[in-house]
């Protein structure tokens, strides 16, 4: 039988404080910052492009009005969804996978957030126009149309944006003013000064922080499943039978779930080899992360499951329309979606494949890939135009489009190396924290 | 001068100064560089105006949310699409419960700085040369001086060394 798996005794938290003082950082960190450069500049060229040509310039058209875009909002809004709820259930538990997982997790959020943001204000087509979603009082006289599902992500972006900026906020201020009072460099010494607000880690200081930090989490948790499920309600507020399902919501949410572990997954591989956060990042916490990979699997296989099941039962037009994702012109996209996220993730069950991170991490990517897979099979998928007597029956996404899909993961990417260089990638305070109460039992 | 503030090298001795002190009648604060429950607990702060903070922003953010989607849809500028109602709470729903969630994040996050004091970037214990020594784990008590509180005090209840604020 297997050692049973361990946290190690007390890992010192110089490595996680080197990134952001030293002057000086790897040739590897710098290559991956010039390819998200590379990304940046994609990202900007594919807003570009719409906002120059128009949105003819993607493939977007009768009947196939949602395209790329918002299947690439609805993806990231996931990955952002599944990172925060997590970040947020291990804070309000008090768990010890949140000293080594939580402030990374936010991160990722945080970064799916910005790059799904951008998306339906460029599908607006004028997106210099956006403003026009506020509520102001305009000389015109005109005000948003409140019961259209586009003044509902206006809203629902904004909210989840701040939300989730102010849950990872809160839990930063303490380790903001670490790195003030151990930061060199005068710039940078100021940057972290003003954004620690001045904290001392009095007694008072912490009795707030720390009811603040888990008020927030608590506001986090419902957000996600309101997302998800309004992202569901859009989706039946058409006419298009295959997006009339009740169990969408719940669907959705748990493949948001496991995007945004997955997510975290690959990035505590990667952040445990690149920094050298082993001790923090410890085999007890991969491991752990894995299982809820798996586990996870098992929940969208259940729900895969009763999903054909049910919609087998269902009347005519419906049973039509799920026969058609299963066996209609988009239906590959369909089962690649359903293999890679039901049972790509099945091997982590393994405690061996667990552990061997280039295998957990190709896991994880095969998950996002097939939550991504997902959700354009979803959006395509579910509108094949043979069902509403129109010609146009095949969805090519442009090379616009995928401009601003590279684009957009190069930014996530862009904003998770600027934190890993410029923060604490792993909560100080926590770890302090649990290691003193280590001590102390 | 106006407190003494003293350095500590572990939590317990912390703790039990804080309690000497409090029994005494002395106003303290104490720093550390993790919050220490034991000690949260000894302080009795009230933190409930986090909690209804949120809940009163939470509320306030709601009923404004569903009276401005009233307000523009109704009052200001109705749209009949359709014959349908040019008012649902059904199509308010969405809208509303996520900027109640807004303002409830909002709110606790406005309680916290109060609470907390902050953003205040000038205090005394700044100007204490030695303090950056709390994130490498040194524990500080500042008592406010007066009623025969003298340097001597802190270190009879385990500080290591007092020094006198300004």
């Amino acid at each position: 039988m297997a050692e049973p798996l361990r946290h190690p005794e007390e890992a010192p938290i110089g490595p996680v404080l080197r990134p952001p003082l030293a002057r000086r950082f790897g040739p590897w960190w710098r290559f991956w910052f010039g390819l998200s450069l590379c990304g940046l500049l994609l990202f900007v060229v594919g807003l570009l492009i719409p906002l120059w040509a128009g949105i003819g310039s993607w493939g977007v058209g009768i009947p196939h009005v949602w395209g790329f875009g918002i299947a690439n909002y609805a993806w990231w809004i996931g990955i952002a969804n599944g990172a925060s709820l997590f970040a947020a259930i291990l804070v309000l538990r008090q768990h010890n996978l949140r000293t080594a997982i939580n402030r990374f997790a936010e991160a990722i959020a945080v970064a799916a957030v910005f790059a799904a943001a951008l998306y339906p204000v460029v599908h607006l087509g004028r997106p210099f126009s956006s403003y026009w979603m506020f509520p102001y009082p305009a000389t015109t006289g005109l005000w948003p149309q409140f019961l259209s599902p586009l003044t509902w992500d206006f809203w629902a972006i904004l909210s989840h944006l701040l939300v989730t900026t102010t849950f990872w906020y809160v839990g930063l201020v303490p380790d903001l003013a670490t790195l003030r009072d151990k930061a060199k460099n005068r710039p940078l010494k100021r940057f972290y000064c003003l954004l620690a607000l001045g904290w001392r880690g009095s007694i008072r200081q912490w009795a707030f922080h720390q009811r603040a930090h888990r008020l927030t989490a608590l506001t986090v948790i419902p957000m996600l499943f309101v997302m998800q499920s309004a992202v569901a309600f859009m989706f039946a507020s058409t006419l298009v039978p295959d997006w009339h399902s009740t169990r969408q919501a719940l669907t959705l949410t748990v493949s948001a779930f496991e995007s945004g572990l997955a997510a975290i997954l690959v990035m505590a591989h990667l952040l445990r080899r690149g920094l050298s956060l082993q001790g923090h990042i410890d085999d007890l916490d991969i491991d752990l992360l894995g299982r809820l990979l798996a586990a996870n699997a098992l929940v969208a296989m259940y729900l895969f499951a009763g999903g054909i099941f049910l919609g087998l039962l269902d009347d005519p037009v419906a049973q039509a329309a799920l026969l058609d994702r299963l066996t209609g012109p988009y239906s590959s996209l369909f089962w690649i979606a359903s293999l890679l996220t039901i049972v790509a993730p099945l091997p982590l069950l393994w405690r061996k494949v667990r552990h061997e991170p280039w295998l957990a991490v190709a896991v994880g990517i095969a998950v996002l890939a097939g939550t991504w897979l997902e959700r354009v099979s979803l959006v395509v998928g579910g509108l094949p135009a043979e069902r509403i007597g129109l010609l146009r029956a095949n969805y090519s996404p442009t090379a616009a489009e995928w401009i601003l899909l590279l684009g957009s993961a190069g930014l996530v990417l862009f904003f998770m190396l600027g934190f890993a260089r410029l923060l604490p990638t792993i909560s100080l305070y926590e770890t302090r924290h649990d290691q003193h109460a280590g001590r102390a039992a | 001068m106006t407190a003494w503030l003293g350095a500590f090298e572990s939590p317990e001795t912390l703790v039990s100064a804080i309690r000497s002190l409090r029994a005494d009648g002395h106003h303290v604060e104490a720093y550390s560089p993790f919050p220490i429950d034991e000690i949260i607990e000894v302080m009795d702060y009230d933190t409930q105006s986090v909690a209804k903070a949120a809940l009163i922003a939470a509320a306030f953010g709601s009923v404004l949310m569903l009276a401005a989607l009233y307000y523009t849809g109704v009052v200001a500028y109705p749209l009949d699409v359709g014959a349908r109602p040019i008012f649902s709470l059904a199509g308010a729903v969405c809208s509303t419960i996520i900027v109640t969630i807004l303002w409830a994040a909002l709110g606790a996050l406005a309680a916290f700085l109060k609470g907390a004091h902050l953003p205040r970037l000038n205090h005394p214990v700044f100007e204490f040369e030695h303090f950056e020594s709390l994130h490498d784990g040194t524990f500080f008590l500042e008592v406010h001086a007066g009623s025969g509180l003298t340097g001597g005090t802190l270190s009879k209840l385990g500080a290591v060394w007092v020094r006198a604020l300004t």
